[in-house]
């Protein structure tokens, strides 16, 4: 990589790390990698957080977030976990629609199940 | 909009929760324990930030807690001087008599993550050994909220069989037993092979479920969300 490039890549960085060339190539290089992985790495950690405010939001009227899903899948609503996070942060009594839409649906199935109770199991 | 949230004062200031310890189970306890001072229980909880969403938790009457099991006789918290033959060891039921709050510190501080942020979790968890609550000013002070969740002594759940299920109970195992040791023998046999039996159907019952997993679209359903 060019070393002026390598400078301006390197600004901000902390010791030597941003004035010589040897340490500066060297951390911007792996920067540049934590930077790529981390990328990837964001996305299961928002992935991770949507899912944990969603339990939070469906325990609050007793339900989990297994359950949860798997109503709102058996019933084909649409809705994704981004969007979810969002109405149990911003708009609960939304999101308590949505729960108590789920909890209809759950109460239709087998347990642990999208086979509605009218079909049999097997 | 994750950071944005702690900045509205209804979502950030910190609600207190009272918890009287008695007669709890040490671990379920600190399940709860641990998840309050966390947050978890609130829609906005953010790993990222754990300081601002977590709570403050007081818990009454540590002497009353309640192991399962032997574990006042066999279990032992253990520590280190640093110097040889420094260990030092207390069994659960002296350290019931020493120091009661550490009973339910030690379980607490175990189920928080192990980082930076573990010691002022921890200063948030207030242990007293008695009813009075030194804190009730403060709570008072503060917003109440719904999600505070306030537990009381432990109450044991109340089974109620019915007549069905105490007959599917013994589905089964109803086996004639005499009193030689050739029917002990059959009768060991028959119980094995049930236990195999019983195995073999769960191991194809989950394998049959493998496929059941995914979604049916089934046709749609009259009773659709309006809005």
């Amino acid at each position: 990589m060019n070393i002026d490039k390598v400078f301006k890549l390197a600004k901000g960085f902390f010791g030597r790390s941003k004035n010589c060339k040897s340490l500066a190539r060297e951390r911007v290089e792996k920067g540049l990698e934590y930077n790529y992985v981390s990328r990837k790495l964001k996305k299961r950690d928002f992935r991770k957080m949507w899912i944990e405010r969603i339990n939070a939001g469906a325990r609050q009227h007793e339900m989990t977030y297994s359950d949860f899903q798997r109503g709102l899948i058996a019933s084909g609503v649409e809705i994704n976990r981004k969007i979810l996070s969002e109405l149990a942060v911003s708009e609960p009594f939304s999101f308590k629609v949505l729960v108590d839409h789920s909890k209809n649906t759950v109460s239709n199935l087998h347990p642990k199940s999208y086979i509605p109770l009218d079909q049999p199991k097997n | 909009m994750s950071r944005a949230i702690f900045k509205n004062p209804l979502t950030s200031s910190h609600l207190w929760h009272v918890i009287d310890a008695s007669g709890h189970r040490v671990g379920r306890l600190a399940t709860k324990i641990s998840e309050l001072l966390r947050g978890k229980h609130k829609p906005i909880y953010d790993r990222s930030v754990p300081l601002e969403c977590g709570d403050y938790v007081v818990v009454l009457n540590a002497h009353k807690v309640e192991f399962t099991g032997k574990k006042w006789d066999q279990k032992m918290y253990r520590k280190h001087s640093g110097y040889p033959g420094g260990l030092k060891e207390t069994l659960a039921k002296d350290m019931l008599v020493e120091n009661p709050e550490h009973i339910i510190r030690h379980a607490v501080m175990g189920m928080i993550p192990k980082n930076n942020s573990k010691f002022y979790l921890g200063k948030r968890l207030k242990i007293y050994d008695g009813i009075f609550n030194p804190h009730q000013g403060q709570i008072t002070a503060t917003p109440s909220s719904p999600i505070a969740l306030n537990i009381g002594p432990f109450v044991e759940k109340q089974i109620e069989p019915t007549q069905e299920q105490i007959d599917e109970y013994y589905a089964g195992y109803k086996l004639q037993i005499n009193n030689d040791s050739q029917s002990f023998d059959l009768l060991e046999t028959k119980v094995r092979s049930h236990k195999d039996q019983l195995k073999r159907e769960r191991r194809l019952l989950r394998k049959k479920r493998v496929n059941e997993l995914k979604p049916l679209r089934s046709p749609p359903k009259t009773e659709e969300i309006d809005n």
